[in-house]
């Protein structure tokens, strides 16, 4: 790296002139960089670009689940397409049929192809379906097909799948399964969802471009059966920092953000431009306690931390206001439907009525306890939800005024999913969000209080409980009984404490003006949700 | 005739920077404001409020005359949190460089006086040490184990060895050749006595002012790692770890984050300026080339 | 990026090698050169093995593993223990690590767990974002930053020196993503001149991406290379050789070519090889602020959801351009100093 390297100056050629001529190259190459375009000018006027929170390391089925499936559910698309209104749509499945409690019957719309020309037919949904059974799936959502016992191709065109008891989440789960195809998964096995090998399916768009936990850019299938796709480009782009969210957003480079992190709210609300629409989400903050751990094994201790914590402090601080109260473990919203509003309605307001902020109350409890003179607690946080770490540094306020002292620490991803979830090997208490995946109401319970599932962070097991569950997954979707068996079950459960249900926080889509947004829930990743976002008339 | 002067044939500057008898503004303004901070350090009480006391209700407010530097979002001081923090802000980085020169001390004295394979095995791993990039050891290392603050000052410090012991070692080597230490040898004073009593005090000055060019690297680092999340844990009234919580909310109140970041800087300026002038009289007053 | 010019100015320590190589020369040995290109050689094959070991071991005995994120939260513990079987987790560490060496020696870095795709492909299409970053930043700051350097040192003690002296420090002590930050505000956002998020396709597009990156990088790395360039080239200023020069009437420009920067040559290129390896780290904090999918982000990423395999091939490959980067400098320095050449001890 000598300057000796250099081309050999002339002599009597200055050293200021060779320092200037370094000055005018360095200045001359940044602006032809510039002057090769400037960002934020107008795009064609039908690409959408829009920041989602996570892109995945592979559009495999396998790996993909919740918000990042509304890219993979665009190109491998579903036998049915969830609606807003909650009802599952005809899709590649033209009729499907339910001859039994546990038996599906889907009936396939001929003459589909895959976007590379290869006919599309009853073996492909076998196949799909199958890529996330059996008790070694590698799959994410491979709790979701516990209950189908198998799947049968019964004719040219038709599908059946039989279960070995009922599941009141089948049909959403369906909604949710990408279908790929599997002579392509024949040719290129695991490699199928990278860059490089694209997968491939008969909706709406493909896949063009793809990089890692970054970027996604989706363009139309020419050959789509259905209606022309909305837009002539989608770009998914996760950014991996707030600061570099809210850039994306101010210089234009972005038509909108779906679920941005509630902390950047405020400065997002500021922006000029945007508009914000909001609903309550699918997901619950709440207080784990470990039941099989001392001193959390005594329900008296657990009463106590209840009543000690402020859940009001915490909806208005730490969340500003954009979250709401939970009285337990599903939101009231996604309970009522399909059910008699008015008894959930005063069932909540029951549940919430126990878990009241009380100071007395609480000292009460932890004085008649196994641990009167109080004790103290580490409480793991994961150092990537922000939230997390507020709420137990402000509960541990409210918990010192009782003699209960938290300490926090922060650990990455994989170290607390590992405590927490996996080993159960935390002192006893955590915070953590759950969310649901699924539109059906006992989705949230069932992952929480059920025995061996990895959201039971309690370790709970109440026979009581888990029977309730059971009943009401054998109960049809259309009987009246049905909600008053799972608000039965979550009462039970709460008596016992095993969580302190904190907040439901709100899902926020920020999108420009030049666009009109309609139908925007917490379940948009499941429905089509390119043609709910549409450029407003210029 | 400055040489400068004399490869330019150009006539003398009047005045040369450093060179003049007093003490700079620039010198004085940092000394000045590494006091204040030692104040700091040692009376967190003159903080106007408890800097931990959480107070949802008052959160992301702007600069009042309750709080002069505003709340952070869980209604917290800012500017009490600021005083507090000087205590891990400051203390940490100081520990760390503090550390760093102890070890590198001991390893240069050691290597330059004793010669022979002692010197060897010494050089040899500062060699291979030298190579390795600090900062993403501690990323790998720290992220990895999910391990504190205290396994993330202890890499950092192994990796701040090398260039120490280098420059140190050089400079006992040169004392080491002198006459009087020579003497001493003959006289029979034993080596530790003479490690002790004559190299150290006479490398001194070099020791000193590296120590001081040390803290800002050390708060270079440390703040990067909490940049990364990977530092004091969550709610320590830290400057660094303010920086990282406070980010995302600086439209609301931008001294939360400003404040922390100005006086990071701030300190890690005055501590370096306070080293080169301590430097440059010191090759003043004592090169022999 | 921890290094200023001050401090490497003031190291004159010779390595070991160089005390070994001039007694290797006495004895009448082999060329002091090739002697140390052999000891180096090996020491470097020591260094990447002990790099490998150590970076196995950390990941293998960090709490948690990659099947968190394969499985998601809703697995079963059945599943989780499928996984670990399948990947061979819970075999003796000795057993693990033999195949991953086995692997190694057919230059097989194994397959992402979590992109499904060969580590050497991640490897690469990070390193077409990271490589260009590092090397332009590094050029532009070694050139801009030696040419400041001479500027301030023949003007020393005047205004200008002093403004650029308190501007380097500023720089050195400001953390790097604060600089980014600002850059980016500056900008992308006011002056909407260049895009702030991202890495763009290949070739120009790749390039307006990568200016304000470049150009954070590059101010940070200016600090010290100026500052450097400063202190060495005022010290060589001072030295006899430069007045006997000018006193046998040789023009300012042979005097600030032939015999002030090859002074100066030795030291720059030491200093410029730790600075680079310096780099490696703040690249990471760099590639944060703007989003870029280089290999910090793909070292990060890795590490959080335990991908096992890159995590281990990407502090392999950067281990070996670290010591790729040391032979280099060693080298360099051989051809520009006759009297390395000859094994005698040199400042470097």
């Amino acid at each position: 790296m000598t300057p000796t390297c250099l081309p050999p100056t002339t002599p009597g050629v200055s050293h200021r002139a060779r320092r200037a001529v370094v000055a005018v190259l360095t200045v001359a190459a940044t602006l032809l960089a510039t002057a090769c375009g400037s960002s934020g000018e107008g795009t064609e006027s039908h690409a959408l670009r829009l920041l989602v929170p996570f892109t995945p390391g592979v559009w495999d089925p396998r790996q993909v689940s919740a918000w990042p499936l509304s890219g993979l559910l665009l190109v491998n698309e579903p036998l049915t397409v969830y609606q807003p209104d909650g009802t599952n749509a005809p899709n590649l499945a033209e009729k499907v049929e339910q001859p039994s409690p546990t038996q599906f019957v889907y009936t396939l719309r001929p003459g589909v192809t895959f976007s590379d020309g290869t006919a599309f037919t009853a073996e492909d949904v076998k196949f799909s379906f199958e890529l996330h059974m059996g008790e070694d799936a590698e799959s994410v959502s491979a709790a979701y097909w516990r209950s189908v016992a198998s799947v049968d191709v019964t004719g040219e065109n038709q599908v059946t799948v039989t279960l070995s008891e009922p599941d009141a989440q089948f049909p959403y789960t369906v909604s949710k399964t990408p279908i790929v195809s599997k002579a392509y998964y024949a040719a290129h096995g695991d490699e199928v969802g990278t860059s490089t090998v694209p997968n491939i399916g008969t909706g709406p768009y493909v896949f063009d471009a793809f990089t890692a936990y970054a970027t996604t850019t989706l363009v139309p299938n020419p050959g789509y059966w259905g209606p022309k796709a909305t837009y002539d480009s989608i770009t998914l782009e996760t950014p991996k920092d707030d600061s570099a969210r809210q850039l994306a957003l101010q210089s234009g480079e972005v038509d909108g953000i779906y679920n941005p992190p509630l902390g950047q709210l405020g400065s997002f609300q500021a922006l000029p431009g945007f508009t914000s629409h909001e609903g309550p989400d699918l997901s619950v903050y709440r207080i784990a306690f470990d039941t099989t751990k001392a001193p959390f094994d005594d329900p008296a201790v657990r009463r106590a931390i209840m009543h000690a914590i402020d859940r009001q402090a915490l909806v208005d601080g730490v969340f500003g206001g954009n979250a709401e109260l939970a009285p337990t473990l599903v939101p009231e919203s996604i309970t009522a439907r399909n059910a008699d509003a008015a008894a959930v309605a005063a069932a909540y307001q029951e549940l919430e009525a126990g878990l009241t902020h009380d100071i007395a109350a609480a000292r009460d409890a932890l004085a008649h306890s196994s641990r009167p003179d109080g004790f103290t607690v580490e409480v793991p946080v994961q150092s990537s939800d922000p939230n997390q770490s507020l709420i137990v540094q402000t509960i541990g306020q409210d918990l010192a005024e009782i003699g209960i002292t938290v300490t926090v620490t922060a650990q990455d991803d994989a170290t607390f999913l590992n405590a927490v979830y996996a080993e159960h090997s935390t002192p006893g208490m955590v915070v953590d969000s759950w969310t649901g995946s699924s539109p059906d109401p006992v989705n949230m319970p069932r992952n929480m209080l059920m025995p061996g599932s990895l959201g039971n962070i309690a370790q709970y097991a109440n026979p009581a409980v888990t029977d309730l569950l059971n009943r009401y997954q054998s109960m049809s979707p259309t009987d009246p009984e049905r909600t008053a068996v799972l608000l039965q079950a979550l009462s039970t459960a709460q008596q016992d404490v095993p969580y302190v249900p904190l907040l439901f926080p709100k899902v926020f889509c920020f999108v420009r003006d030049d666009f009109a947004v309609t139908d925007f829930d917490t379940l948009w990743w499941m429905t089509r949700w390119p043609e709910h976002v549409t450029p407003a008339a210029p | 005739m400055s040489p400068a002067g004399i490869v330019l044939a150009r006539r003398p500057r009047a005045r040369r920077f450093l060179a003049g008898p007093g003490v700079p503004p620039g010198v004085a303004a940092a000394a000045l404001f590494l006091g204040l901070v030692a104040v700091w350090v040692v009376a967190p009480g003159l903080a106007p409020h408890d800097p931990a006391l959480i107070r949802p209700g008052d959160a992301y407010q702007g600069p009042s005359s309750a709080h002069l530097l505003g709340t952070d979002p869980l209604g917290r001081d800012v500017l009490s949190r600021l005083i507090d923090g000087a205590r891990t802000a400051v203390l940490a980085p100081l520990t760390l460089a503090a550390g760093t020169i102890a070890v590198s001390t001991t390893l240069a004295v050691l290597a330059g006086y004793l010669r022979g394979w002692v010197d060897a095995v010494i050089s040899r791993v500062v060699d291979v040490l030298y190579s390795i990039p600090a900062l993403m050891v501690a990323i790998v290392i720290v992220g990895v184990t999910g391990g504190g603050f205290g396994l993330s000052i202890i890499v950092l410090l192994v990796f701040g060895l090398p260039a120490n012991v280098r420059v140190l070692r050089a400079a006992v080597m040169e004392r080491a050749a002198l006459p009087y230490v020579e003497a001493a040898r003959t006289l029979g004073v034993s080596t530790p006595r003479i490690m002790l009593t004559q190299l150290v005090p006479a490398i001194g000055p070099l020791v000193i002012t590296s120590f001081f060019l040390q803290i800002t690297f050390a708060i270079v680092d440390l703040s990067s790692l909490s940049f990364l999340g990977l530092g004091v844990p969550p709610g320590a009234s830290d400057w660094g770890r303010m920086m990282a919580e406070n980010r995302a909310t600086m439209s609301a109140n931008f001294f939360s984050t400003a404040a922390p970041g100005l006086c990071l800087a701030a300190v890690a300026v005055s501590a370096n300026v306070l080293g080169d002038w301590l430097y440059t009289r010191y090759e003043q007053a004592g090169r022999s080339r | 990026m921890s290094t200023t010019g001050n401090e490497a100015a003031r190291d004159t320590a010779g390595p070991a090698t160089s005390d070994r190589a001039a007694a290797a020369h006495r004895r009448g040995g082999r060329s002091p050169a090739l002697r140390m290109l052999a000891t180096r050689s090996v020491g470097a094959v020591a260094v990447l093995l002990a790099v490998t070991v150590v970076v196995f071991l950390f990941v293998h005995l960090a709490p948690g593993g990659p099947e968190q994120a394969l499985a998601g939260r809703e697995a079963t513990p059945e599943q989780l223990a499928a996984i670990r079987a399948r990947y061979g987790l819970d075999d003796p560490l000795w057993q693990q690590y033999l195949r991953y060496l086995g692997a190694l020696t057919h230059l097989d870095l194994g397959t992402s767990l979590l992109r499904r795709e060969p580590v050497t492909r991640s490897i690469g299409q990070a390193a077409g974002v990271t490589a260009p970053l590092v090397l332009i930043s590094w050029l532009l700051a070694a050139v801009a930053g030696t040419a400041l350097g001479m500027f301030t040192a023949l003007r020393a003690g005047s205004r200008l020196d002093r403004v650029v002296l308190a501007l380097t420090v500023l720089a050195a002590s400001t953390p790097v993503f604060a600089t980014g930050l600002l850059l980016a505000w500056v900008f992308g956002i006011q002056l909407d001149w260049l895009p702030v998020l991202g890495a763009g396709r290949d070739g120009g597009d790749r390039a307006r991406y990568l200016v304000l990156p470049i150009l954070t990088t590059t101010l940070v790395l200016l600090a010290s290379s100026t500052r450097f360039a400063r202190v060495r080239i005022g010290q060589i200023l001072e030295e006899d050789q430069v007045t006997f020069a000018r006193a046998r009437g040789l023009s300012t420009s042979y005097v600030l070519v032939r015999i002030v920067l090859r002074n100066a040559a030795v030291q720059t290129i030491t200093l410029s090889g730790a600075v680079l390896i310096a780099m490696l780290g703040g690249l990471v904090v760099v590639e944060q602020v703007f989003a870029l999918p280089g290999l910090g982000t793909l070292l990060v990423t890795a590490i959080g959801a335990r991908d096992i395999p890159v995590i281990q091939g990407v502090t392999l490959v950067v281990a070996v351009a670290v010591v790729v980067v040391n032979l280099v400098v060693d080298l360099l320095c051989l051809a520009v100093d006759p009297r390395m050449r000859r094994g005698l001890e040199v400042d470097r």
